[in-house]
């Protein structure tokens, strides 16, 4: 096999994989992009309406954005999990490239979910946030980076759990403790040290910190980008670890 | 009989050990054709699938071509593996299997999607999703893998289940035209399989590879390798014949059932219903057919119209041979046969 056989098949698998997320998993877009859709009905007037001297929508909102992340990449790899417990994984087998590369793959293209979701509650959210360049760069960045955190983290949630209906109750439970174990609805830097320090490795929690800072300072802060990119990274280690390692013991 | 030749060529076995596979060992050449023989459960998918390194071995050693399939992907690429199954995505077309398959095969063994397609007669199936296809569309929808990786090592999860007496010709005329250029090493328990390709055999039973004969000598002791015979057919069953189940019973431990169903679409056909009429998405996909209740879980009670048969698909294995001549007479009793096949299978 030569360079231009390597690039061939990556280009054949990635595409593939994304047409599995555009059409044979578009529930995994449309779904939460529905419950968003609606949840930015008449919340984001309400607060404006509510608290607009303390900007109360632009925290709340900041924190739906990466909700929507969560949302679209939380459930994703539980059907990543399940199909590799399927006999149809064998058709990926068979690719031509290291198995951990067509995994690698496969995992890049479905942290995509919680990148498309977060964007349709930014452009939602514009009537309210304004546009700059600043904040969709941000909400870019921290909503994949963060993806590629809860996908791997869940992926360890349900390392053991083999059928779909209970495969739904961790997702359900994940879902909450990404969500409320980080500081959608508050600055972080409010929390006491050693509580601080924990919540900074749930993989959501520095995302909606520097979403945040961009949206409300117009900046993207390099530290909380670097941090967050650490703690994603290690979550994405771990779970890709455990995932190379089911389906090795299939 | 087990030879010993370089690693280097053709697919090498020692001591593997994975599921119902328990210690499997043995060579094969770098060409030709092998037929893994073994009733079901004997373990032959299995050591297909550690073959085509989709499978990771619990135990023991797997070359092929001197690498390991597994863990090195160059071995992969000169790989066709041809599953029992088609191992396709819930809603995934054929066209999409297919051109999936095609892409991710290295440019040198690329063989050409028309080609494969009208080989195995697949014209306007493309669009369709696999779930839609009857039994024998799958196999040789998964079948037409062999003319688009044209690859030095082919292995082959029972070519002929569930195609017509067409399909089942082209596709043993296929191996047996590729097994002169590469290696291809198939699983069934048909032994008139490894007659027609003239194969070498690689007996497995209970996960263990118990022998490894050449032909000319398979030749002289099939007698003995046989275990029954496998009667597929198509049978227009008349309704007062009764539940096909309840007739095949009679027969007691001398015919074991393999499959037994009603021909949904074709029933709905004979009664003037065509399934390809319903455009893409018909709305009817499941016909609940219960003869023996009064009550009805949906739908209709409606009185059979006059001469309505009720198509049966039936693979049964019978155990001796006299009984498969009363069997086959009495079908004929029963109901229409059509499409019947008798091939003797191993033990």
């Amino acid at each position: 096999m030569g360079l231009r056989d390597y690039l061939e098949v990556s280009w054949a698998l990635v595409s593939y994989e994304f047409r599995g997320l555009f059409k044979r998993r578009v529930e995994f877009l449309l779904s939460p992009m529905l419950s968003w859709a609606i949840a930015m009905l008449i919340t984001p007037l309400g607060l404006k309406l509510y608290g607009s001297s303390i900007g109360l929508e632009k925290v709340v909102v900041t924190g739906m954005i990466i909700q929507g992340t969560i949302s679209g990449a939380a459930i994703a790899p539980f059907y990543f999990l399940v199909e590799i417990s399927l006999e149809s994984v064998d058709k990926l087998m068979q690719v031509p490239l290291p198995r951990w590369v067509v995994l690698l793959y496969r995992l890049l293209v479905s942290a995509t979910a919680g990148l498309f979701v977060s964007l349709f509650v930014w452009l939602l959210a514009l009537p309210y946030l304004g546009f700059s360049l600043a904040s969709l760069l941000s909400v870019v960045i921290a909503s994949y980076v963060a993806s590629l955190g809860i996908f791997r983290l869940v992926s360890l949630a349900g390392y053991k759990v083999k059928n779909i209906q209970r495969l739904s109750i961790v997702a359900t439970l994940s879902s909450a403790v990404l969500s409320y174990l980080s500081p959608l609805y508050f600055p972080l830097e409010v929390l006491p040290g050693y509580l601080r320090v924990a919540v900074m490795l749930n993989p959501p929690s520095l995302a909606v910190e520097l979403v945040r800072r961009a949206i409300i300072s117009g900046v993207l802060d390099a530290g909380t980008f670097a941090l967050m990119l650490l703690v994603n990274l290690a979550w994405f280690l771990a779970g890709f670890v455990a995932v190379v390692n089911k389906l090795d013991n299939r | 009989m087990f030879r010993v030749r370089g690693l280097d060529k053709g697919v090498t076995f020692r001591d593997v050990y994975k599921y119902v596979v328990h210690g499997a060992t043995f060579e094969t050449d770098e060409k030709g054709a092998y037929v893994l023989l073994g009733p079901n459960g004997s373990g032959k998918t299995t050591i297909l699938r550690l073959a085509a390194g989709v499978l990771k071995p619990e135990k023991g050693i797997i070359l092929v071509g001197g690498r390991d399939p597994y863990r090195d992907h160059f071995a992969k690429g000169r790989i066709t593996y041809v599953s029992n199954t088609v191992l396709a995505d819930t809603f995934e077309t054929c066209g999409s299997y297919l051109s999936f398959y095609l892409q991710t095969t290295p440019r040198g063994m690329k063989g050409v999607l028309k080609e494969a397609v009208s080989y195995f007669g697949l014209e306007g199936m493309l669009g369709q999703p696999v779930f839609k296809l009857s039994a024998g569309q799958r196999k040789r929808l998964e079948l037409s893998k062999l003319l688009l990786r044209k690859a030095p090592y082919i292995f082959v999860d029972e070519p002929t289940a569930n195609l017509d007496s067409d399909g089942r010709r082209k596709a043993i005329e296929l191996i047996k035209r590729l097994s002169g250029s590469s290696l291809v090493l198939l699983a069934t328990h048909e032994l008139d399989t490894v007659d027609e390709l003239e194969a070498d055999v690689i007996v497995v039973k209970e996960g263990v590879v118990e022998n490894i004969y050449s032909y000319e000598q398979y030749v002289k002791l099939s007698d003995k390798l046989q275990g029954g015979y496998l009667l597929v057919a198509k049978v227009s069953w008349k309704p007062k014949a009764g539940n096909p189940r309840d007739f095949l019973k009679r027969y007691g431990s001398k015919v074991e059932i393999r499959r037994l169903e009603v021909d949904a679409t074709a029933l709905l056909r004979s009664m003037g219903i065509d399934l390809g009429d319903l455009g893409e998405n018909p709305s009817v996909s499941v016909v609940w057919i219960d003869v023996d209740s009064s009550e009805m879980p949906a739908g209709t009670v409606f009185k059979a119209p006059e001469g309505l048969t009720m198509p049966v698909n039936l693979e049964l294995v019978v155990f001796d041979r006299a009984t498969v001549s009363k069997l086959v007479e009495d079908l004929m009793d029963k109901g229409e046969v059509e499409d019947l096949r008798i091939t003797r299978v191993a033990g």
